[in-house]
C-alpha cells in the first residue's frame, strides 16, 4: 500500500455549479415534504370547512403579517449579503448576514408569543371528545372547553406545520452562524462563497414555504 | 508513474487517516468500497429475512386444527413485518443501487467517482444506523403492523415488550425507516447530479449505458417521492406521543388520507426497486448475446416514462379502502398505462435475444429467470388493477405472490443476476460455474414452486397475514406444495451465497479485463477496478452496445481499456 | 468599490422586495372581500404563487441559472400538482 494515498477529494476538481443543482434537489425534497402537509391541510380543510374557518378567526391577521414582511425582509438581507460578498466586501456582507439572523430571530419570538397564547387558551393537543391517545398526556387539560374535530385537526396542523417550519428558521439560523464565522475567517470570500449561496438558497426556500403557510392559515377565515 | 489512484481500489484506501482494517472500508468515500459494503449488509438482512420466509412457510404447512404450530399466533403478525420490513427498507429499496450502481454508475459513465463522495459515505451510514434502529425496534417489541403502518391500528396498539415494560417499538420502527429514506435521497440526489455533470468526453445522453439510464429514473422517484411518506410516518410517531389525532377516526382524521400518502411514496418505490433491475437485465442481454439491444432509445425512453406513470398510480392499492368511486376507476384506468413501457421493454429484450448465439452465464440465467417471473408478476398485477377482479383478490394469499414475483422474481433475481455478471469485474476472482449454475436452477424451480400454489390459494380466499387455515383439501394440498417449495428456494439462497463467499475466500485471481466481452464502458478498465477507475481521460466515439464497432476496435487494439490488457 | 456600483447591484433585489411586500399587503386586504370561499382561496393561492415565483427567480437566481435547473423546478411543482389534483379525484368525489 502506497504511503502518500491521496485522498479522494484530491483528484476531484471542484464542480460548484454541480453542487448547486444537488443543493436544488434537496430543496426538492422540503417542497415535497410539506407538500404532503398542504395535501393534508387541504383534504380536512375541505372536508371540515366549517371549522377550519372559524379555527383561523382565533389566528391574529396583524401578527401573520407583521412575520410576512419580517420574513420578506430578512430574504432581502440575505440576497444584498450574498451580493455583497460576489463584490468582495465581506464586511458588508457580515453585516447584512446579522441582519437576516436577526430578523429570523424576531420572527421566532414573535411565533413564540403566538404559540404561548394559544397554548394558554388550551388549543393545543385537545381531542374533540377530550380523550387523550393512549397514554394519558400532562399537556392535556381536562378543564378546557371541547373543540369540534375539524378545529382540532386545524391546530394540531397548525401547530405541526409552523412548528416544523420554524425548526427550519433555526436550522438556517445556525447555518447562517457558521457562515459568519467562517466570513470572518476568511474562508468564504470573493472567490469561494458557495456555502453562502446555498445558505441563502435554503432561506429562501423556508421563505417560499411561509409565503404558502401565510394565507392558508391567517387570511381564509 | 505508480501513484496510489493507479492501484487497485481494494488494496488502496481513499482517506490517508483511516487506512487499517475494517475502518479502511467503513470511512472510505470511495464509491466502489461503499457499493461493496452495501452489498454485503444487504444479503446478510436478506439472508436472515429468507430464514423468517421459510419460517412463516413452515408454520403454514399444516393447519392449525392438526395441531401444528410453529409460530404462536401472537408471534405471527411480528414474524411477516420483520420479514417484510427487512426484505422492503434494508434490502430491495436500496437494492440495485446502492450495491452496483454504486459501483458501476461512475464506470458505465467514465467519471472518478460520484458526484458528492462523502454525502455518499452518509448516506450508507444512515443506511446502517436506520438499520440497525429498525431491526432492534422490532425485535424488542415484537410490532406487527406490517410493513404498511396503517392507521388507526398502527397508532393505538401498543406493542408487547420483550423484556416487559414499555417500549415503543412502532415508533422506534417508524423513526428508522425515515432515517433510511433519507439515506436513499441522499443517494438519488448523488445519481442525479453525477449523471448530469460527471459523464466523460463523448458521453451523451443517448450513449450511456441502459443501467445508468433505470438508475436515473429510480433517482428521481427517490428523490421527489420520498419525502411525502417520510412526513406521514412522523406524523405517525406524533400521533402515537402526543394525543393529536391526523389520521385517527375517533378523532376526526381520516386513515385513508395516510394510506394515499403512504402510496404516494411506496407505488412508486416498486420502480425504484424494478427499474434497476431492469437496466441490469439491459446488460447483461446485449453482452451474452453480443449484438447491440434492439430499441436501445425507446428503452431508456420507457425506464423515465415508468418512473412518471408510475407517480399516478397509486391508489390501486386503496379499491377496497372506501375511497371514492370516481377516483378507483381512475386509478384503475391509468394502472394499465403503465403496463406499455414495461411490455416495449419485455419485447425489446426478447427481440435482442432472435437469433442471436446466446452464452449462459450465471447473470444469463438469472436474467432470462427475470425476464419469465417478472412477466408473470406484470400480468398477474393487471388482474389487480382491475377494479371488479381486485375486490375478490384484494388482501389474500394472490396478492402476495404478485409482488413476491415482482420483487424476488424480478427485482432480487436482476439484482443477483447483475452480481454474477459483475463479479469479477468487482474483485478480481472468478466463482465456480457450476455452483453458480446449480444455485440458479434452486432458486427458479424454488421460487416458482412456492409462489405459484399461492396464486391459487389465493384464488380460493384464503387471506394473507393469517398464521393458519381451515383444514379443507384445497388449502391442505397447495399450502403444502408451497412449503416444500420454499425449501427448495431455501437450498438455492443457500447455494447462491456460499458461491459468493467461496469464491470471494478462495476464487481463482482473475485480471482478464472482459470476461464476458461487454461493449460498455465500465468492462474496458482494468480489473479490479484502480482506484482513480480510468488511467487515462476516457473519450466516447460510438454507441453503448455497438458490438461491431467494438470488435473491430478490440481487434485493432484501439478499445479504451486496450492499454490495460 | 463605489456607491454607485453598490446601489446599482442591489437595485433588482429592492424593487422585488417591495413587490413582495406590496402583494402581501394586496392580499390581506383582498381577504377582506366577501368572494365565497373558493374565490377566497383562488385569489390568496394565485398571490402567493405570483410572490414564490419572484421568490424563486430574483432571490434564487433561477434567471442566473441554466435551463436544466429551471427545467427540474418544474417538474417538482408539477409532480406536487398532479399529487394534489389526483389525490382530490378521491375526495371530491366522497360519498357520491
Ligand atoms: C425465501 C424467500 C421468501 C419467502 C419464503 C417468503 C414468504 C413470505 C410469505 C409466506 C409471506 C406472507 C405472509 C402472510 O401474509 O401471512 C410473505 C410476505 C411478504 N414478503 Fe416474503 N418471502 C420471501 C422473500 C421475500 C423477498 C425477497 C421480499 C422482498 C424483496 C419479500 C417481501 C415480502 C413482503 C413485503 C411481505 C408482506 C408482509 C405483509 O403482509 O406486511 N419476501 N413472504
Ligand atoms: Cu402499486
Amino acid at each position: 500500500m502506497s504511503e502518500q494515498a491521496l485522498p479522494i477529494e484530491a483528484f476531484h476538481h471542484h464542480d460548484e455549479e454541480g453542487t448547486r443543482l444537488g443543493f436544488w434537489l434537496f430543496l426538492f425534497t422540503e417542497l415535497l415534504l410539506f407538500g404532503a402537509f398542504f395535501i393534508i391541510y387541504s383534504v380536512y380543510r375541505s372536508s371540515y370547512l366549517g371549522d377550519f374557518k372559524l379555527a383561523a378567526e382565533s389566528l391574529n391577521t396583524t401578527i401573520g403579517t407583521v412575520n410576512t414582511i419580517i420574513l420578506l425582509s430578512s430574504s432581502l438581507t440575505m440576497v444584498l449579503s450574498l451580493d455583497a460578498i460576489k463584490r468582495g466586501a465581506s464586511g458588508l456582507s457580515k453585516t447584512f448576514l446579522l441582519f437576516t439572523i436577526a430578523l429570523g430571530t424576531a420572527f421566532l419570538v414573535i411565533k413564540g408569543f403566538e404559540w404561548a397564547a394559544k397554548f394558554d387558551h388550551h388549543l393545543f393537543l385537545q381531542t374533540s371528545n377530550g380523550i387523550a391517545a393512549g397514554k394519558g398526556s400532562p399537556l392535556l387539560n381536562p378543564g378546557a372547553e371541547m373543540l369540534p374535530p375539524g378545529q382540532v385537526l386545524f391546530f394540531g396542523l397548525y401547530f405541526i406545520m409552523t412548528g416544523i417550519h420554524a425548526l427550519h428558521i433555526i436550522i438556517g439560523a445556525v447555518w447562517m452562524l457558521i457562515v459568519y464565522a467562517w466570513t470572518a475567517r476568511g474562508s468564504i470570500n470573493k472567490d469561494n462563497y458557495g456555502v453562502l449561496e446555498r445558505c441563502g438558497l435554503y432561506w429562501h426556500l423556508v421563505d417560499v414555504i411561509w409565503i404558502f403557510l401565510f394565507p392558508l392559515y391567517y387570511l381564509v377565515a | 508513474m505508480e501513484t496510489a489512484g493507479s492501484q487497485s481500489y481494494l488494496s488502496t484506501h481513499t482517506s490517508s487517516r483511516w487506512n487499517r482494517g475494517l475502518l479502511s472500508w467503513f470511512m472510505s468515500t470511495d464509491h466502489k468500497r461503499i457499493g461493496i459494503m452495501y452489498g454485503f449488509t444487504m444479503f446478510s438482512f436478506f439472508g436472515l429475512a429468507v430464514c423468517l420466509g421459510l419460517l412463516i412457510k413452515l408454520q403454514k404447512l399444516f393447519p392449525g386444527s392438526s395441531g401444528w404450530e410453529i409460530i404462536p399466533p401472537e408471534m405471527y403478525g411480528a414474524t411477516f413485518t420483520l420479514h417484510a420490513v427487512i426484505m422492503i427498507f434494508l434490502f430491495i429499496i436500496p437494492g440495485a443501487p446502492a450495491v452496483l450502481g454504486n459501483f458501476m454508475l461512475p464506470l458505465q459513465i467514465g467519471a472518478k467517482d460520484v458526484a458528492f463522495p462523502r454525502v455518499n459515505l452518509l448516506s450508507f451510514w444512515l443506511y446502517c444506523f436506520g438499520a440497525i434502529m429498525a431491526v432492534v425496534g422490532i425485535l424488542l417489541g415484537a410490532a406487527d403492523t406490517g410493513w404498511t403502518f396503517t392507521p388507526p391500528y398502527s397508532i393505538n396498539t401498543r406493542s408487547i415488550s420483550i423484556f416487559g415494560g414499555d417500549f415503543d417499538s412502532i415508533s422506534w420502527m417508524l423513526t428508522a425507516v425515515f432515517i433510511l429514506g433519507w439515506g436513499t435521497i441522499l443517494t438519488g440526489i448523488n445519481f442525479i447530479v453525477t449523471i448530469h455533470r460527471m459523464r466523460a468526453k463523448g458521453m451523451t445522453l443517448f450513449r450511456m449505458p441502459l443501467f445508468t439510464w433505470s438508475i436515473y429514473a429510480a433517482s428521481w422517484i427517490q428523490v421527489l417521492a420520498t419525502p411525502v411518506v417520510g412526513i406521514s410516518l412522523i406524523m405517525i410517531v406524533l400521533e402515537r406521543v402526543m394525543p393529536i389525532g391526523f389520521f385517527d377516526p375517533t378523532k376526526g382524521g381520516d386513515p385513508i388520507l395516510f394510506q394515499h400518502l403512504f402510496w404516494i411514496y411506496s407505488h412508486p418505490a416498486v420502480y425504484v426497486m424494478i427499474l434497476p433491475s431492469m437496466g441490469l437485465v439491459s446488460e447483461i442481454i446485449p453482452t451474452n448475446s453480443q449484438k447491440p439491444i434492439f430499441g436501445y432509445k425507446s428503452i431508456a425512453i420507457a425506464s423515465c416514462s415508468i418512473a412518471g406513470v408510475g407517480y399516478l398510480i397509486w391508489a390501486h392499492h386503496m379499491f377496497t379502502t372506501g375511497m371514492s368511486d370516481t377516483a378507483s376507476i381512475i386509478f384503475s384506468f391509468l394502472t394499465f398505462f403503465v403496463a406499455i413501457p414495461t411490455a416495449i421493454k419485455v419485447f425489446n429484450w426478447l427481440a435482442t435475444l432472435y437469433k442471436a448465439s446466446i452464452t449462459l452465464t450465471p447473470g444469463m440465467l438469472f436474467a432470462l429467470g427475470f425476464i419469465f417471473n417478472f412477466s408473470i408478476g406484470g400480468l398477474t398485477g393487471m388482474f389487480l388493477g382491475s377494479l371488479s377482479t381486485d375486490i375478490h383478490l384484494h388482501d389474500t394469499d394472490f396478492i402476495v405472490a404478485h409482488f413476491h414475483y415482482t420483487m424476488f422474481g424480478g427485482a432480487a433475481f436482476g439484482l443477483i443476476g447483475g452480481i454474477y455478471h459483475y463479479f469479477p469485474k468487482m474483485f478480481g476472482k472468478m466463482y465456480s460455474m457450476k455452483w453458480a449454475k446449480a444455485s440458479f436452477a434452486f432458486m427458479f424451480v424454488g421460487f416458482n414452486s412456492l409462489f405459484i400454489p399461492m396464486f391459487v390459494l389465493g384464488f380460493y380466499g384464503m387471506p394473507r397475514r393469517y398464521q393458519t387455515y381451515p383444514d379443507m383439501p384445497i388449502f391442505n394440498h397447495f399450502q403444502m406444495a408451497s412449503t416444500i417449495g420454499s425449501w427448495i428456494l431455501g437450498i438455492g439462497v443457500v447455494l447462491l451465497l456460499t458461491t459468493w463467499i467461496r469464491a470471494l475466500l478462495s476464487g481463482e485471481k482473475t485480471s482478464e479485463m472482459n470476461p464476458w466481452n461487454s461493449s460498455t464502458l465500465e468492462w474496458q478498465t482494468a480489473t479490479p477496478p484502480t482506484l482513480y477507475n480510468f488511467e487515462e481521460e476516457v473519450e466516447i466515439t460510438r454507441h453503448p452496445y455497438d458490438y461491431e464497432t467494438f470488435r473491430e476496435e478490440v481487434k485493432k487494439g484501439t478499445s479504451i481499456g486496450a492499454t490495460n490488457e | 468599490m463605489t456607491t454607485q456600483e453598490q446601489s446599482q447591484s442591489a437595485r433588482t433585489p429592492i424593487i422585488v422586495f417591495s413587490a413582495l411586500i406590496f402583494l402581501t399587503i394586496t392580499t390581506v386586504l383582498l381577504s377582506g372581500l366577501d368572494v365565497g370561499d373558493t374565490g377566497a382561496i383562488i385569489v390568496a393561492m394565485s398571490i402567493a404563487t405570483i410572490k414564490a415565483l419572484l421568490v424563486l427567480t430574483f432571490f434564487m437566481h433561477l434567471n442566473h441559472e441554466p435551463l436544466i435547473f429551471k427545467l427540474f423546478v418544474a417538474l417538482a411543482f408539477v409532480t406536487l400538482l398532479t399529487l394534489f389534483l389526483l389525490t382530490f379525484s378521491d375526495y371530491s368525489f366522497r360519498g357520491m
